[in-house]
């Protein structure tokens, strides 16, 4: 355990650097950034004089330790686009993609796990190839590519669905209607996203069970004169269902970040998209923020991932 | 239905493959053939883009450029794996260790994040594209080819062809690399799929290389310029789109038969 | 009798719908593409069209007429010494903030002497050696250290910010609050959602003509536009792009308006690298290029050809004789190369340095902007066939910005041969000749291309110490001609500017020349 454990402070050490050093490899300056398109006005003074406001003049090393002295206070920097904590920023965004990420999840994990199983059951039928089938061929569509179709068909020719963003900005709508207005933008971003992931629970769940339905217990139980449904439910589920905990897990971990190009496509204001906005604004501070809270919890998932394993199967040393 | 499956994903690749080595396109898809934005036509199948150059042929040659980025990067991928898991499982050791937690740090590492600083920080080229989707991809392959290599090791001590003094070379030629070939081949086909998906991502974002045609480029064009608002969207965002899927699918349609054929595992379905 | 009652009825109806019609729209949905943060001087974020909003809840001592001619506005009237040193404004009466205290000339002194003592990118600058005297509440008398003929432009352009509230700000630049004198104040900010901005009734200039406006941010132009189709906004401060407006133009409850834009689309010379630091050979350059075509191709006719001179023909200061760029004939531009001494002397099809190298460049444009893409490769097309060769190389914007003007200080030199590059649009107001292309780096702070004439240099100087407007506009025609004749850059277009708007929510939009419809007179009474 203790070497797994080190091993993923390691990671953790290493995506900070490495956090650290990629934006500030790129080429340009953020300068543009926090002074807009007004640049072409600014005098020399001015420039220098900004660049050492956000300690961009100093060297290397020095924003290095500035950089991880703060993080060590919890302190985040301060976005030069928002003018605000990253902390802030993140926080803002956050829920909106646990909102879209975790609706998603679950439902691709629901539906996932069920026609998994029921392929394996019926294994080898029409029903199987069937389910399979479209599986891979959803899988293989790329996410935004489904995205665009589904803005031009259901959002801008018949109006079904809003066309971006979370709520409808203007409206102050209360209530259910409040809520009402957020599922509506919820529903496209969602099904594009359930749609294009939903092949990995799939096929795991479908081998897992294959293997279980093989299993002698289970013949026994078939044997026995139990209901299909009790065998299949009780029995092979209930311990087919590690892989499929594992997966589900390491998905949570990506919960945070698993969207960035859904949420462009759709203009939703979730974390992925916060992190590419950041990338193209050369918002050091918020980049650095939104890539540690993203590895953060994908490693965290992970740790869990390893804990439940080694508790549900003690075959298992973590 | 494995057969059929493989079937299906190699004609898929195969057709592909022939577009991309013949390009049976009408026009140059860099010559300004036409009117910008017209829609389609018996001269222009799939319309003009933007500056009037054929939608059709820059679909055509499209081929070209997404199959090979995705085939170029899958083969570094896999050649980066191969190489790590054969040092990584032959040394065992701290060497073995170095080696996981690299490929630890690679697999937890947020993928396209990732991804998009790197492309942002290396700049718009095909090239680039392939190093960077290459550089992010070689850690499944490598633990798997590790795996392997681990087995044959074990295989051999029982055989105790190590104590007769097999050379590492010797080892590699005659036991490693055929254990690990249909391995090796199955991961290829598996990150060819998500490569190519990949470099239409990246495209789209505006992280690829605009200059090439690419069907993740045609796409990128199409969104800019609004085909979605004109109804273009049918004949500009359909047909690239539908092709990066078929091409996805066909290989891991191929991806899937070859795992069932080579994973021992997995024999029994 | 049914008949009468009918008649009545749509009668009556007919007023009320006349006379909705006339008085204050109730409230529009203008997207803005990113975040403004809070709309103060100091955190608002883009040049366009976060200066233009901001001058919503703001204002400042004149402001520009729709020809982009400044006129007095918080001041009633200005006048200027005859040396052009000292200018007396003497302010409007009766005018309050949004809060109801009194605004009068202590707030001048102090926002100019804010913006002199917190650096601001925008404001700061004008300022400088500038001295603030309020001998009563109504009078500002401003002293410069030297003329300037633009002067007024920077008194249309410094919003003015009560200074009972900002003197208790202890950091200005995150100071949030937005009680200004403008015509709107600033009732609601959702971040990353929305702006809400609410009529100010009491606005000296008259009560706005809308309302309320509520400013979603939209960060994508394809879900901007499918929103206004929609009906789901009423007009965005983004352009529309011209492959939309055929579509735009046939719906009935949609109108299009346009007009000249002042942001240019340059092809920029590195003139410190042979060949281009030869002015024949940009002529050259210039004379196979055809603009027309460009401009029909890549913006489907939506953009004014550019002027050899820079200076936009809608421009108070263009000059009028300059005439369009000297086409050639592709024998005559060979010939011409070719007497140049830059020959193909191995047949490959691609002229070479009299030292062997092949004449093949590099053309810079940013990704991400698919215009200057397709600008560039339409370029690289036209002087393919004169042996030469330029590649387009598409990078990230900032990529571009680092190696054409590195850390945005022309002193630091320039690592490019050729770059599609542009300037926004208050370059163009400002007529800013001497940054654009003096010798001196400090001087010339824009001067990106390493461009050096010394007799130019004198005029630069001059008519940027001129007191007199039709002095300033004398040099200025002569500038041109200059840069007409040296091509330091090509000025390749200037891309017009299209909006969609629903009438049916406002129709009192108003086009500053150059600028577009999103600014304070499309609001309030002219």
């Amino acid at each position: 355990m203790t070497v797994k454990l080190a091993s993923y402070v390691l990671v953790l050490l290493l995506a900070i650097t490495l956090n650290f050093l990629l934006p500030r490899l790129m080429p340009g300056t953020p300068l543009r950034f926090f002074v807009g398109d007004d640049v072409a006005l600014l005098s020399q003074e001015s420039v220098r004089e900004l660049m050492a406001q956000h300690r961009l003049d100093r060297p290397l090393w020095e924003q290095y330790l500035h950089y991880l002295w703060q993080l060590v206070q919890g302190d985040l920097g301060y976005s030069y686009q928002e003018r605000k904590p990253v902390l802030a920023v993140l926080l803002e965004r956050l829920p909106w993609t646990l909102l879209l990420t975790g609706t998603a999840l679950v439902l691709s994990t629901a539906i996932g796990v069920t026609m998994g199983a029921l392929a394996a059951w019926r294994h080898g039928s029409a029903f199987d190839a069937l389910v399979l089938s479209l599986f891979v061929l959803l899988d293989s569509m790329p996410s935004f590519w489904v995205g665009m179709i589904f803005i031009a068909v259901f959002a801008a020719h018949l109006g079904w669905f809003p066309i971006f963003g979370a709520q409808t900005p203007w409206a102050a709508l209360t209530g259910w209607e409040y809520l009402l207005d957020i599922l509506k933008h919820l529903v496209l971003p969602v099904l594009t996203l359930t749609l294009t992931t939903i092949s990995g629970t799939f096929l795991v769940t479908r081998s897992a069970m294959l293997g279980v339905l093989g299993e002698d217990y289970i013949r026994t139980a078939r044997s026995k004169g139990l209901s299909e449904f009790r065998v299949l439910y009780r029995h092979a589920l209930r311990n087919g269902m590690l892989p499929v905990v594992t997966v589900f897990m390491i998905n949570l971990g990506f919960l945070v970040s698993g969207a960035t190009v859904v949420e462009t496509v759709f203009s939703y204001p979730g974390l992925g998209r916060l992190l590419y906005e950041a990338v193209l604004q050369r918002d050091y501070p918020l980049m650095q923020g939104a890539f540690l809270l993203i590895t953060v919890s994908v490693l965290i998932a992970n740790l869990c991932a390893d804990l439940l394993y080694s508790r549900v199967d003690p075959r298992v040393r973590v | 239905m494995k057969s059929v499956l493989s079937i299906i994903g190699l004609t898929i690749l195969g057709v592909l493959g022939g577009i991309a080595i013949f390009t049976p396109a009408p026009y140059d898809p860099h010559e300004r053939v036409s009117a910008p934005f017209q829609p389609p036509s018996p001269q222009h199948w799939l319309g003009t883009n933007d500056i009037g150059q054929d939608i059709f042929s820059e679909v055509v040659h499209g081929t070209r450029t997404s199959l090979l980025v995705g085939m170029l990067a899958a083969f570094l991928a896999v050649l980066i794996g191969v190489i790590v898991g054969v040092i990584a499982g032959y040394s065992g050791g701290s060497v073995d260790t170095l080696c996981m937690r690299a490929v630890d740090v690679v697999l937890v590492v947020p993928f396209l994040p990732l991804m998009i600083v790197l492309a942002a920080y290396l700049g718009p080229s095909l090239l680039n594209v392939i190093l960077v989707i290459a550089a992010l991809t070689w850690a499944r392959p490598a633990r798997v080819i590790r795996s392997q290599v681990l087995t044959v090791k074990s295989l051999l001590y029982v055989e105790a062809a190590h104590a007769v003094g097999g050379s590492f070379w010797h080892l590699l030629r005659w036991h490693i690399i055929p254990a690990i070939v249909p391995l090796a081949m199955t991961q290829f086909v598996t990150v060819a799929s998500g490569a190519i998906l990949i470099e239409s991502s990246l495209a789209f974002l505006g992280l690829g290389d605009p200059v090439q045609k690419s069907w993740g480029t045609v796409l990128y064009y199409a969104q800019a310029r609004g085909a979605f608002l004109t109804g273009a969207w049918l004949w500009w965002v359909v047909p690239p789109g539908a092709l990066i899927t078929l091409s996805v699918l066909g290989f891991a349609l191929v991806g899937y038969a070859l795992e069932q054929r080579t994973n021992p595992r997995l024999q029994y379905n | 009798m049914r008949a009468y009652r009918l008649i009545a009825f749509v009668l009556v109806l007919g007023i009320l719908v006349f006379f909705t019609a006339t008085a204050q729209a109730p409230l529009i949905r203008l997207a803005i593409p990113t975040t403004e943060r809070a709309l103060t001087p100091y955190t608002y974020n883009t040049g366009y069209p976060g200066w233009y909003l901001l001058m919503l809840v703001y204002d400042a001592l004149m402001v520009t007429d729709l020809d982009g001619v400044p006129r007095p506005w918080l001041a009633e009237s200005v006048q200027v010494s005859s040396d052009g040193t000292v200018w007396t404004l003497t302010l409007r009466p009766n005018i309050r903030w949004h809060d109801g205290q009194p605004f009068t000339s202590a707030d001048v002194k102090f926002s100019y002497e804010l913006y002199q003592r917190v650096t601001h990118p925008r404001f700061s600058g004008p300022l400088r050696g500038v001295t603030v005297e309020t001998p009563d509440a109504r009078t500002v008398v401003l002293r410069l250290s030297a003329p300037s003929p633009i002067f007024d432009l920077t008194l249309a352009d410094t919003p003015i910010v009560p200074k009972h509230i900002w003197e208790k700000a202890s950091d200005p630049k995150t100071f949030e609050n937005t009680v200004g004198t403008g015509p709107y104040r600033l009732t609601q900010i959702v971040p990353d959602q929305f702006y809400r901005l609410e009529a100010n009734a009491d606005y000296f200039a008259g009560k706005p003509a809308v309302q309320a406006l509520i400013l979603p941010i939209i960060k994508d132009a394809t879900a901007t536009f499918t929103a206004l189709q929609a009906g789901q906004i009423d007009a965005a401060t983004r352009t529309l792009t011209p492959e939309l407006v055929a579509q735009f133009q046939a719906r009935p409850d949609i109108k299009v308006l346009s007009g000249p834009g002042f942001v240019s689309t340059l092809l920029l010379f590195n003139n410190e690298r042979a060949p281009f630091s030869d002015p024949r050979v940009r002529r050259i350059i210039a004379g196979v290029i055809n603009y027309e075509e460009l401009v029909r191709t890549v913006l489907l006719g939506f953009a004014t050809v550019g002027s050899p001179g820079f200076i936009h023909p809608s421009s108070p200061w263009y000059n009028a004789r300059l005439g369009g760029y000297q086409a050639l004939k592709l024998e005559q531009a060979n010939r011409a190369l070719d007497e140049l001494g830059y020959k193909d002397t191995n047949g490959d099809g691609v002229r070479e340095f009299p030292d062997g190298k092949p004449l093949r460049f590099e053309l810079l444009t940013r990704s991400g902007d698919p215009v200057r893409i397709r600008t560039a490769e339409l370029i690289a097309q036209a002087v393919k066939p004169l042996g030469i060769v330029f590649d387009v190389r598409s990078l990230d914007a900032d990529t571009v910005a680092q190696r054409v003007w590195p850390d945005f200080d022309a002193c630091k030199g320039r690592n490019y041969d050729l770059a599609i590059w542009g300037w926004s649009a208050p370059v163009m107001t400002k007529a800013d000749v001497r940054g654009l292309f003096h010798s001196d780096c400090k001087v010339g702070t824009i001067n990106v291309v390493g461009y050096a004439n010394k007799t130019l240099d004198g005029l630069l100087d001059r008519q940027a110490q001129t007191a007199s407007r039709e002095e300033r506009k004398r040099l200025l025609d002569e500038i041109q001609k200059i840069v007409a004749e040296d091509l330091p850059f090509l000025t390749l277009f200037y891309p017009d500017l299209i909006f969609a708007v629903r009438p049916a929510a406002y129709d009192g939009w108003a086009f500053l020349k150059g600028e577009g419809i999103i600014h304070k007179l499309s609001f309030v009474k002219r």
